[in-house]
């Protein structure tokens, strides 16, 4: 095809022209046909419908005529489409990743030129310094020269003026135009020694007018363990103007109070009262004993939302905040309260405590008289429960605890009581365990049972354990031959493993 | 009486054939194509324009919009060179075969 044919019309026509005169052609040989009938003494009408029926189906021939005229560049039109999507596709993300490297740039360049306020400042108290505190020719080389000098010569750090470095922050927070900006100020504000990010926050946070920054800012607060101002910095924002904001703190609180004031407002206010001010640690000893003695207090339906909530807790701030022999006796008290509530006739209680202990960490004793009795055969505890007691048994390793989540799912899957939600967390928690020993007790289950649903259930945990796609779910003969293409990959022991081929049941 | 349809591959050259006195348009070159054969060949009218279209790209024909007889804008077709002689071609081989098939349709069968 002719390069001219693509880029232009043979005589210069645009499409719509090319249409305009098909339609006008086909329009003229239409009334000449209608013109004829009706010389031949037919009225209008007869003339027109008969012109219409010689002719025949219009359309198709208009469609026609416009393919013989303008099929090369249809194609072109495809192409210049498809063209013009990767271009607005390209300029997109050209755009985004401009706009990102911008933002970082910005933020980059605030952080630059804090360091070059602290270091001019640091300059200027320096004994004999030579550089003058203003008019520098070259901050950056400058600062990075102060900066060498005030840490040999054991400089004291800038001063401190709280109310320049809140306006400074708050005109940040005010370019901030995106949830990610927020976020990134946060990370940076919560970085300042001392208390200064607090000192700064207590001036401007009800200023920052976007809720995006409001919010993201406390994630670096009370994220990975929290900082020691965290419970501060959630006053302001759970006595934010904006409901959306509030939800926020009250959900972050959690992790301090140990309780959720978000279905209780009012109660906020009397433990803040209680706490404010407070140094962290002391906040969550009484959190987590006040906690203790809810869980002692309840019973029914109120005990299983106490265990649920202290399953959700986030252990890490008390794991980092507590001493660590408190936090030790903390969670044996917690786990004490859940054998107590593992023994209890109300199942939602039982689910509670369980979920409780998985996430505290099961010992020896509770796996013992909580666990074990619930994972009897023909333990009448409903199979929520049951399905919480092997997730319980999974959380915490010992000798003997892959053999005993096969043999739990086995039994679990035949004779006649199957219950799916106990036969999934022993599976579940076999994939997870990523014990290489699993894999052969696994493939003799499917050897002994290759129903379509033990194989797409094991095959499945099987995946996660090898890597290998389960698919359509592979039958005992294929994973036979995998394990032994495979052992050398597999640890020593395992090595000498054989699966006999034999079918049971 | 029903008019027999137009042979396979014959459009084209009945088309270059009707404009090679001069130029017409479409409706014209339909009629005067059923005209010649004396009332016996009907173009069937959905395919003329196609065909016209696709001469004209070939550049076996060309356009230009005039005014027509009732003083209306239509689109006239004119032969080139380049048709002429693709008529003269088309019409060589068209004696060639209807001479053929003539001889092979007189043909007395053998051994009669």
């Amino acid at each position: 095809v002719p390069l001219r044919s693509w880029l232009f019309a043979r005589d210069g026509r645009t499409s719509a022209e090319v249409e305009r005169d098909i339609e006008d052609e086909l329009a003229f040989h239409l009334e000449m046909r209608e013109r004829e009938l009706v010389e031949s003494g037919m009225s209008q009408s007869d003339a027109r419908r008969g012109a219409e029926e010689r002719f025949g189906d219009v359309v198709r021939v208009r469609e026609r005529c416009r393919t013989v005229q303008m099929g090369d560049r249809i194609m072109l039109q495809r192409a210049q489409l498809v063209l013009m999507i990767v271009l607005v596709v390209a300029v997109l993300v050209i755009g985004l990743q401009s706009f990102a490297a911008q933002s970082s740039a910005q933020d980059e360049i605030g952080r630059m030129s804090d360091e070059i306020r602290r270091l001019t400042a640091a300059l200027q108290r320096a004994p004999g310094s030579a550089m003058p505190a203003a008019g520098l020719s070259d901050p950056l080389v400058g600062a990075r020269e102060t900066a060498s000098r005030a840490v040999a010569e054991d400089a004291p750090a800038a001063p401190f003026d709280v109310e320049s470095e809140s306006a400074r922050w708050l005109a940040r927070f005010e370019q901030a135009k995106t949830w990610r900006h927020g976020l990134a100020l946060g990370e940076e504000l919560s970085e300042l020694p001392d208390d200064r990010s607090l000192a700064i926050l207590e001036r401007i946070y009800a200023q920052i007018p976007a809720i995006d920054s409001r919010q993201q800012l406390l994630k670096s607060f009370v994220f990975d363990g929290a900082k020691a101002n965290a419970c501060e910095v959630l006053h302001l924002a759970a006595t934010d103007r904006e409901l959306a904001v509030q939800k926020w703190a009250f959900n972050y609180l959690k992790s301090f109070a140990l309780r959720d004031f978000s279905i209780d407002p009012d109660a906020y206010a009397v433990w803040r009262a209680a706490n404010a001010k407070e140094p962290m640690p002391k906040i969550l000893a009484r959190s987590a004993a006040d906690l203790l003695v809810r869980m002692r207090g309840e019973t029914g339906t109120a005990l299983r939302k106490e265990l649920e909530f202290a399953a959700r807790a986030d252990l890490r701030v008390l794991a980092k905040h507590l001493p660590e022999e408190a936090f030790t006796e903390w969670k044996a008290d917690v786990l004490g309260e859940a054998e107590r509530g593992a023994a209890s006739a109300d199942g939602g209680v039982q689910e509670g405590a369980l979920e409780l202990a998985t996430r505290i960490g099961v010992d020896e004793q509770f796996r013992r008289r909580a666990v074990d009795p619930l994972l009897e055969p023909g333990c009448p505890a409903p199979d929520e429960v049951r399905a919480a007691a092997v997730r319980a048994l999974a959380s915490a390793p010992f000798e003997g605890q892959t053999a005993r989540l096969v043999e739990i799912y086995e039994r679990e899957s035949s004779g006649g009581r199957e219950s799916r939600s106990v036969t999934q967390a022993a599976l579940h928690a076999l994939a997870r365990s990523k014990d290489a020993h699993a894999i052969p007790e696994l493939i003799r289950v499917l050897v002994r049972n290759d129903a379509p649903a033990a194989r797409r259930d094991v095959g499945s945990a099987l995946e996660s354990l090898t890597g290998v796609p389960n698919e359509d779910g592979h039958d005992g003969e294929f994973w036979i031959g995998w394990f032994a293409k495979n052992k050398k990959r597999l640890p020593e022991e395992l090595r000498a493993v054989e699966i006999v081929r034999t079918r049971g049941g | 009486l029903e008019k027999p349809e137009l042979l396979y591959g014959t459009l084209d050259m009945l088309v270059l054939k009707a404009v090679a006195s001069g130029p017409l348009h479409g409706f014209a070159i339909a009629r005067r194509i059923q005209q010649s054969s004396g009332e016996v060949l009907q173009v069937e009218e959905g395919s003329l324009y196609p065909a016209l279209h696709r001469l004209e790209r070939k550049d076996f024909l060309e356009a230009e919009w005039g005014v027509s007889e009732a003083n209306r804008r239509a689109k006239y077709y004119r032969l080139t060179k380049k048709g002429r002689l693709e008529l003269k071609k088309s019409a060589a081989d068209w004696q060639r075969i209807s001479a053929a098939v003539g001889q092979a349709m007189t043909a007395r069968p053998e051994g009669a």
